[in-house]
């Protein structure tokens, strides 16, 4: 449901950086939890075995109907994901694609796991001819999915499976991103400052994700 | 048809671009004739040379409406978007003059072709796969990510993207296993340009080694490109593009295996 998408230019810097929000029911999960952050010592019991099983569950429940809530022991909710509602007071999810990081997560924290899993893009692409590395990356409950283009890498934090939907809209932005890189007085490590580009990136991010 | 004289090309700036938008009359004739100037063409000429706002004629048909931004312009559209041989002619006689009054030396000159040629590069892979990818659909884009693939995919593909036929030969040198040539028989880009005796060593190729530079960094290929007129008593302008891989690449080749 929540999305934070980062253009890395071959310096490994980012040229767009944008948080996105879906207001698709993919996997709503009903909670009173407002915490941000993990905090270790709520689940003692939390170890290797049941993270990896966590976001394979969260992925199941995804095409299930949002009333079923996901039959998860450690729902994303203590990891500080979006998962996290907000205050129910609030309305349960936040400004729809207003680019702003949805409550309860932290924004620096994405942007890290974003550019952490960098190495893991780099060690996946030079094995395969595929542009679209889907799920090569997991921390906690946010998967990590990327696109390799020629001088620009796309890198997405997303918290449900839906790779037929990231897909497209990694043609989408990878297309904006090519006109984009067209232009004489754009190079590959130019930031894109663009509003015209943000409102394509959002509109494609409404239709596909 | 613009000959690149070393003395003769700052006198001459101003009196040619009044006799460029009479075209010759079988400029029809030409254009049909030399394909190469023909759709991806145009986005080299426009994306990696032109210095946008005071191109937005040569950017027709797009640039006729009006001011239509970039991220609106279809990418596909095929017909109509050609750019004729003697403007390419024109300008790339332009851009060898420009480049010639602020450096000193040949190799310098060279170089400065070369960095032109890569912008162009660069941008024509993505351009090329973008295009590849949704005509296939979007389906699962790919690109080639081991050597000899590349590299035959720059010998035809590339090459017949950006000069209407595949090169002539891609060979492996016998000096280094780091270095491969794509041989050109008749480069078209400089057809009409004839180099000065003082300015033997010069090959204006340069533009396509960038290009083929280009296009390799885009494919995580760094690699140094540079041309070489090899004449044969064939053909007189028959180019060699040396194409020297960084190590790196030949390091992750050898971790790939067969």
């Amino acid at each position: 449901m929540a999305y934070y998408l980062a253009l890395i230019s071959p310096s490994d810097s980012p040229i767009y950086e944008t948080y996105l929000t879906s207001s698709k029911p993919h996997n709503q999960i009903a909670s009173s939890s407002t915490s941000t952050f993990p905090s270790w010592s709520s689940f003692p019991t939390f170890n290797n075995n049941q993270h990896n099983v966590q976001p394979s569950s969260a992925s199941a429940s995804a095409g299930q109907p949002p009333a079923i809530p996901p039959k998860d022991p450690f729902p994303p909710q203590f990891l500080g994901g979006p998962g996290t509602p907000s205050k129910p007071t609030s309305g349960a999810i936040p400004n729809n694609l207003t680019g702003q990081p949805p409550q309860g997560v932290e924004k620096h924290v994405m942007q890290m796991i974003a550019f952490s899993s960098l190495d893991i893009v780099e060690d996946v692409m030079v094995g395969t001819g595929s542009m679209y590395l889907k799920m090569i990356d997991k921390f906690n409950e946010w998967n990590v999915s990327a696109f390799v283009a020629p001088s620009v890498k796309l890198i997405i934090l997303h918290d449900i499976k839906n790779d037929e939907g990231i897909r497209l809209f990694f043609m989408d932005v990878w297309e904006h991103y090519v006109k984009t890189a067209l232009n004489p007085f754009h190079t590959p490590t130019t930031r894109i400052t663009s509003t015209l580009f943000d409102q394509r990136v959002r509109a494609s991010a409404k239709r596909h994700l | 048809m613009f000959n690149l004289q070393s003395n003769s090309a700052s006198s001459s700036r101003y009196s040619l671009p009044a006799s460029a938008p009479s075209p010759p009359p079988n400029a029809n004739q030409t254009k049909r004739s030399s394909s190469y100037l023909s759709t991806g063409f145009t986005n080299l000429s426009i994306s990696g040379i032109g210095s946008s706002s005071s191109n937005n004629d040569l950017a027709s048909p797009a640039g006729r409406g009006g001011e239509m931004n970039i991220l609106d312009r279809p990418i596909n559209k095929s017909r109509g978007v050609e750019v004729g041989l003697p403007a390419w002619a024109f300008l790339f006689s332009e851009i060898v003059s420009y480049s010639q009054t602020r450096v000193d030396s040949v190799a310098d000159l060279e170089k400065r072709l070369s960095t032109l040629g890569r912008e162009s590069g660069i941008r024509i892979i993505s351009l090329h796969l973008l295009r590849a990818a949704q005509t296939s659909n979007n389906k699962d884009p790919k690109k080639e990510y081991r050597l000899i693939p590349a590299l035959q995919f720059i010998h035809t593909q590339v090459y017949r993207y950006c000069f209407g036929k595949a090169a002539d030969g891609l060979e492996k040198s016998v000096e280094g296993d780091d270095e491969y040539m794509l041989t050109l028989n008749n480069p078209p880009l400089t057809q009409h340009i004839s180099i000065p005796k003082d300015l033997s060593q010069l090959s204006c190729e340069a533009f396509s080694a960038g290009i083929v530079e280009g296009v390799l960094e885009g494919l995580d290929m760094p690699a140094r490109v540079t041309a070489h007129t090899v004449p044969t008593d064939q053909f007189p302008r028959r180019t060699v593009v040396l194409i020297k891989l960084d190590r790196s690449v030949l390091d992750r080749e050898e971790g790939l295996g067969k």
